[in-house]
C-alpha cells in the first residue's frame, strides 16, 4: 500500500504568457503508516502536490499510482480515490454549512453511500477521536470557538475513515494550546490507527516534533528528503530557500562550534536537556 | 497621563431572548487598568477568548466601556464626538490581510483613510509617498493588492493607517495568517516604527517569539490582565504561563528545562544567543 | 487563474484614449450607441464604422484583440442575422426553396441588425479596454453626482462598485477552493441529474454566503476605523479634472453628431 508519483509535473497558466511550473518532475514514494512533514514556504508547491494525491489536480506531465493502480486510467474511481485520502483544506472550518456538528459530519460518510448506521457511527466515532463531546453534537457550528469548529471540520474528513489523512496547515491562526490539541490528536490518529499522515507546515518546530520523515519543496520540486535528525543539521540549506531550523538546532549548533561535542541532530527537547546536561557543571 | 489609559474599564456582552429580557452577560474584560506611555512598544498575549481582541476594540472606539473609563490620547471613548478623533489618533490593523484592504490599487487605498479625514489631494500624495516609503512598499505603489504576498498586504494596511498620521496603532493578531516570512515583514516594520518614528505601538498576538522585543507584556485572561512585566519577567514564569494556554520560545522552555536539571542559567531567558551565552559560562 | 479574470477586461497601453477622463469616454460611448440606433442608414454606419476605426487606432490597442470580444456573442450575431434573414417579408424575392425565401429587404434587415449589433458590442467594449475599472467608478460619480439632488445616493453606488471589483476576484478563489474541498468530501459536481446537481451547489453556496458576509463585516469594521462615514467632507487623491484633450474630445463628439445629421439630411435629399 502507498502512494507513487512518478515524474509528476504541474503546470498553472498552460499556453498562456503567464505559464509557470508549480511542480517540476517529482517522483517519490508514500509508504504505508509513514507520518511525513511537508514544509516549503508560500509557493513553493506544497499545496499543489497534495492536491494532486488525491486527484483534485491533475498531472500536466506524470502519473500517480495509489496502492499499485494509476489513478489516471479511464475506469479509475476518483471518487473512492478521496475517500482514502482525506484532504483537510486550509481553514477548514470554513467549508461547514450543516445547521448541526453532527450533520456536517455525516456529510462525507452520506455521500459515500454509505447504509445509516455506519454512517452514524463513524461520524459519532469521528468526533470522538478529534475530542468534541456529546453534549456538542446538535450544537450549530458556528456557535463553537474557533479550535472547536477546526476539529468537527477535521471529524468530517475523518468519518470518511481514509486510510491517508493529508491536512494543509490544520494549525494556522490557533493559539498555542489550541495548535497543540490539533497535533497531538493527530499524532494519536497515526499511532492508534496506523493511518499515513501528511502534515504541511510552516512550523519547523511542530515538524521535527512530530513527523518521521520531512519532504522540503522549493520552486515546485522536492529539494530534501529524509529524517528530521538528519536533515536540520543542514540547516544552511534550509535557510537558502527562505525556511529556518528548529530553534533548538542553532542552540546545539551554536554549542558545538563554542567546543561543547554535543549531538546536532537533536532536535527532541527532551533529548537536548540530557544531552547538554551531560556537559555542563550543574549544581546538583 | 499615557497615550492610553483605562481605569477599572469593564465589558460585558449582554444577550437578550425574543422578549428582551436577559439571558446571559459575559464578561469579556474585567476590571482592566493599564496606563501606556507614548513610544511605548506593548504586547498583549492570550489565548483565543482571553478578551484581548475586545480590549482592542475598546481601543479604537468600536465598542464602549460598560463601565470605568478608557481614554485615548486624553479622549474619553464614551464620549460620541470624540470618536473620530480617536479613530484617527488610535488607528487599527486587523488580522486578515484581504479583508481592510478596499480600493484596487495599492496607493489609492493608502489614500483612503486621508480622503476621509478631508485632507487635501496634494497632501494625500504626499502622505502616501512617505508612508509606503516607511513600510518599504513604494515600489508596489500601482499593484493590485490582489497580486501581493499576505505580509506585503499587511505592510500595505499599516502604511494605510500611518498616512491618517496616528499617534498610536493596535495590531489585532497582524501575523495570525500569515507564513512564517510574512510574520517576520511585519513585526520588522512595525518595530521600525516604533523605535523610528517613535509610534506606539500596541501589538496583540499568541506568538511568543513577536514580544521578545516589546517594552511590556501584558498576559489577558478571562478578561483581566493577569501578568505584567518586561518580557524576560514574564517568560520567565513558564509554568504560569501554561496556565494561561500559552507557551514560550522553544529556546525559552530549553533554558527552563535546564535549569530544573541544575544547570544555573538564568530565568526567562529569550534568544538562542543568550542560552549559548549562558551555557558557555558553565561547561 | 481565477484570480486575474477582470470585468470588462483592461488593456494597458499608453495612448490619448487612455488617458482621456472617464467622463468624456463614458458620454461619448452613450452617445454614440444611441446614435447608432437613431441613424440606422449607410451614412450612419460608415460614419459610426469610421469613428471607431479612428479611436481604435488613437488607443494603440490591436484591432484583432478588440475583434476577440466578439467571439462570446457570435451565436446570438448568428441568430440575429439569421432571423432577419429569414422572417423579414418583403417584395423583392432573391431565392426560394420550399417554405424558404429570402427577399431583398430581409437581407438589408439582416445585415443592418448585424453591423449594427458589432459596432454597439465594440464600442462599448472599447471603453472598458481603455479605462481601468476604478476609473470607470470614478466617472460615474463624478458624472452623475447630479443625481443626488433626486436623492439618488450616486457616492455610495460608486463604492460599491469599487469594493465588489475588489472582491470578485477573491470570492471566485474561494469558490474554486470550496468546491474543491467539497468534492474531498465526495460531493460530485459533474455527474448526476439535474436534482442532485443542482443540491450539490448548497455545500458551495452556504460557505461562501457566511464568508461574504463575514468578510462585509470585515471590512466595514476596517473601514469605519479608518475613519469612513459617507461621501460628505470627502477630499479626493485623484480628482477628475477636465484636461484640454477632454474639451476636444467632447468637441469631436459633437463634429461627429453634425455630420452624421448633416449627411443624413443630404441623403434623405437625393433619395
Amino acid at each position: 500500500m502507498s502512494i507513487v508519483l512518478d515524474k509528476v509535473s504541474h503546470i498553472y497558466d498552460l499556453g498562456t504568457a503567464n505559464e509557470r511550473f508549480a511542480l517540476k518532475d517529482i517522483s517519490l514514494q508514500i509508504k504505508d503508516g509513514e507520518f511525513i512533514g511537508l514544509i516549503g514556504h508560500t509557493g513553493s508547491g506544497k499545496s499543489t502536490l497534495v492536491q494532486h494525491l488525491n486527484g483534485l489536480l491533475k498531472a500536466n506531465y506524470g502519473t500517480v499510482y495509489y496502492n499499485g493502480e494509476d489513478i489516471y486510467a479511464k475506469d479509475y474511481s476518483m471518487k473512492k480515490l478521496r475517500q482514502k485520502v482525506g484532504l483537510v483544506f486550509q481553514y477548514p472550518e470554513h467549508q461547514l454549512f450543516e445547521t448541526t456538528v453532527i450533520k456536517d459530519v455525516k456529510f462525507g460518510p452520506k455521500n459515500m453511500g454509505l447504509p445509516q448506521l455506519e454512517v452514524d457511527m463513524r461520524a459519532f466515532e469521528a468526533l470522538k477521536q478529534v475530542g468534541i463531546g456529546d453534549d456538542l453534537l446538535d450544537a450549530s457550528p458556528f456557535e463553537l470557538s474557533g479550535g472547536q469548529r477546526r476539529r468537527v471540520a477535521i471529524a468530517g474528513i475523518l468519518a470518511m475513515q481514509p486510510e491517508v489523512l493529508i491536512l494543509d496547515e490544520p494549525t494556522a491562526g490557533l493559539d498555542p494550546k489550541g495548535r497543540e490539541e490539533i497535533l497531538e490528536q493527530i499524532a494519536r490518529l497515526h499511532k492508534e490507527r496506523n493511518i499515513t499522515i501528511i502534515l504541511v507546515s510552516h512550523s519547523m518546530e511542530d515538524v521535527a516534533k512530530y513527523a518521521q520523515r520531512l519532504l522540503v519543496m522549493n520552486r515546485g520540486r522536492v529539494v530534501l528528503d529524509g529524517a528530521p535528525q538528519d536533515i536540520f543539521p543542514h540547516y544552511e540549506e534550509i535557510e537558502k530557500i527562505g525556511l529556518a531550523a528548529p530553534q533548538i538546532t542553532y542552540v546545539m549548533q551554536s554549542l558545538k562550534e563554542a567546543g561543547l561535542p554535543v549531538d546536532t541532530s537533536i532536535t527532541d527537547l527532551e533529548q537536548a536537556v540530557e544531552n547538554i546536561c551531560r556537559y555542563t557543571k550543574n549544581v546538583n | 497621563m499615557g497615550i492610553i489609559q483605562a481605569e477599572n474599564l469593564v465589558h460585558e456582552y449582554i444577550r437578550r431572548d425574543e422578549d428582551g429580557n436577559v439571558e446571559e452577560i459575559n464578561r469579556a474584560l474585567d476590571d482592566i487598568n493599564i496606563d501606556i506611555q507614548a513610544g511605548q512598544f506593548i504586547a498583549i498575549l492570550g489565548h483565543n477568548g482571553s478578551g484581548k481582541s475586545t480590549l482592542a476594540k475598546h481601543l479604537n472606539a468600536i465598542l464602549m466601556p460598560t463601565e470605568g473609563t478608557l481614554w485615548v490620547d486624553g479622549m474619553d471613548t464614551l464620549d460620541r464626538e470624540n470618536i473620530w478623533k480617536v479613530r484617527q489618533s488610535a488607528g487599527m490593523v486587523f488580522q486578515n490581510p484581504d479583508n481592510q484592504i478596499v480600493a484596487n490599487v495599492v496607493e489609492e487605498d493608502v489614500g483612503f483613510g486621508p480622503e476621509n479625514l478631508g485632507v487635501p489631494t496634494e497632501d494625500i500624495w504626499k502622505r502616501v509617498e512617505e508612508c509606503l516609503k516607511d513600510v518599504r512598499m513604494y515600489e508596489f505603489r500601482k499593484a493590485s493588492p490582489n497580486h501581493l504576498s499576505g505580509g506585503q498586504k499587511q505592510r500595505v494596511a499599516i502604511a494605510g493607517i500611518l498616512a491618517m498620521h496616528p499617534k498610536c496603532i493596535v495590531l489585532d493578531e497582524p501575523t495570525a495568517m500569515l507564513d512564517p516570512v510574512g510574520r517576520k515583514e511585519v513585526i520588522k516594520t512595525i518595530t521600525r516604527l516604533n523605535k523610528e518614528e517613535n509610534i506606539t505601538v500596541i501589538l496583540i498576538t499568541h506568538y511568543m517569539e513577536e514580544v521578545v522585543n516589546a517594552d511590556a507584556v501584558l498576559v489577558m485572561d478571562k478578561g483581566r490582565i493577569v501578568m505584567q512585566g518586561t518580557p524576560k519577567e514574564v517568560f520567565s514564569k513558564v509554568d504560569k504561563l501554561k496556565e494561561y494556554r500559552l507557551t514560550v520560545p522553544e529556546v525559552t522552555l530549553l533554558a527552563h528545562k535546564l535549569r530544573q536539571k541544575g544547570v544555573p542559567v538564568s530565568k526567562g531567558i529569550l534568544t538562542t544567543e543568550q542560552l549559548v551565552e549562558e551555557i558557555k559560562k558553565v561547561m | 487563474m481565477l484570480r486575474d479574470i477582470t470585468i470588462g477586461q483592461y488593456y494597458r497601453e499608453e495612448s490619448v484614449i487612455h488617458r482621456l477622463d472617464p467622463r468624456v469616454k463614458l458620454a461619448g460611448t452613450f452617445i454614440y450607441i444611441i446614435l447608432l440606433f437613431i441613424f440606422d442608414n449607410i451614412w450612419g454606419y460608415a460614419l459610426a464604422t469610421l469613428a471607431f476605426a479612428v479611436v481604435v487606432k488613437a488607443s494603440r490597442i490591436p484591432l484583432k484583440f478588440i475583434l476577440k470580444g466578439l467571439r462570446p456573442i457570435l451565436f446570438l450575431l448568428l441568430l440575429t442575422v439569421f432571423f432577419n434573414m429569414f422572417f423579414v417579408t418583403g417584395t423583392h424575392v432573391i431565392l426560394q426553396y420550399g417554405i424558404i425565401r429570402i427577399t431583398w429587404e430581409g437581407l438589408k434587415s439582416a445585415a443592418f441588425m448585424g453591423i449594427r449589433l458589432i459596432l454597439l458590442i465594440l464600442g462599448s467594449s472599447l471603453m472598458t479596454y481603455t479605462t481601468t475599472p476604478n476609473h470607470l467608478t470614478d466617472g460615474l460619480e463624478k458624472g452623475l453626482n447630479w443625481m443626488n439632488k433626486f436623492k439618488v445616493p450616486i457616492h455610495e453606488i460608486a463604492m460599491m462598485m469599487s469594493i465588489a471589483l475588489r472582491f470578485i476576484p477573491i470570492l471566485l478563489e474561494e469558490t474554486d477552493i470550496i468546491m474543491k474541498a467539497q468534492s474531498a468530501r465526495g460531493v460530485d459536481f459533474e455527474h448526476g441529474r439535474v436534482w442532485t446537481r443542482a443540491k450539490n451547489m448548497v455545500p458551495i453556496l452556504v460557505p461562501l454566503f457566511i464568508s461574504a458576509f463575514r468578510r462585509a463585516n470585515d471590512l466595514a469594521r476596517a473601514m469605519e476605523a479608518r475613519c469612513y462615514r459617507g461621501g460628505e467632507g470627502r477630499t479626493k487623491m485623484k480628482p477628475l479634472v477636465y484636461a484640454r484633450r477632454d474639451r476636444a474630445a467632447y468637441l469631436l463628439v459633437v463634429v461627429y453628431i453634425a455630420l452624421l445629421i448633416a449627411g443624413d439630411r443630404t441623403l434623405a435629399y437625393f433619395l
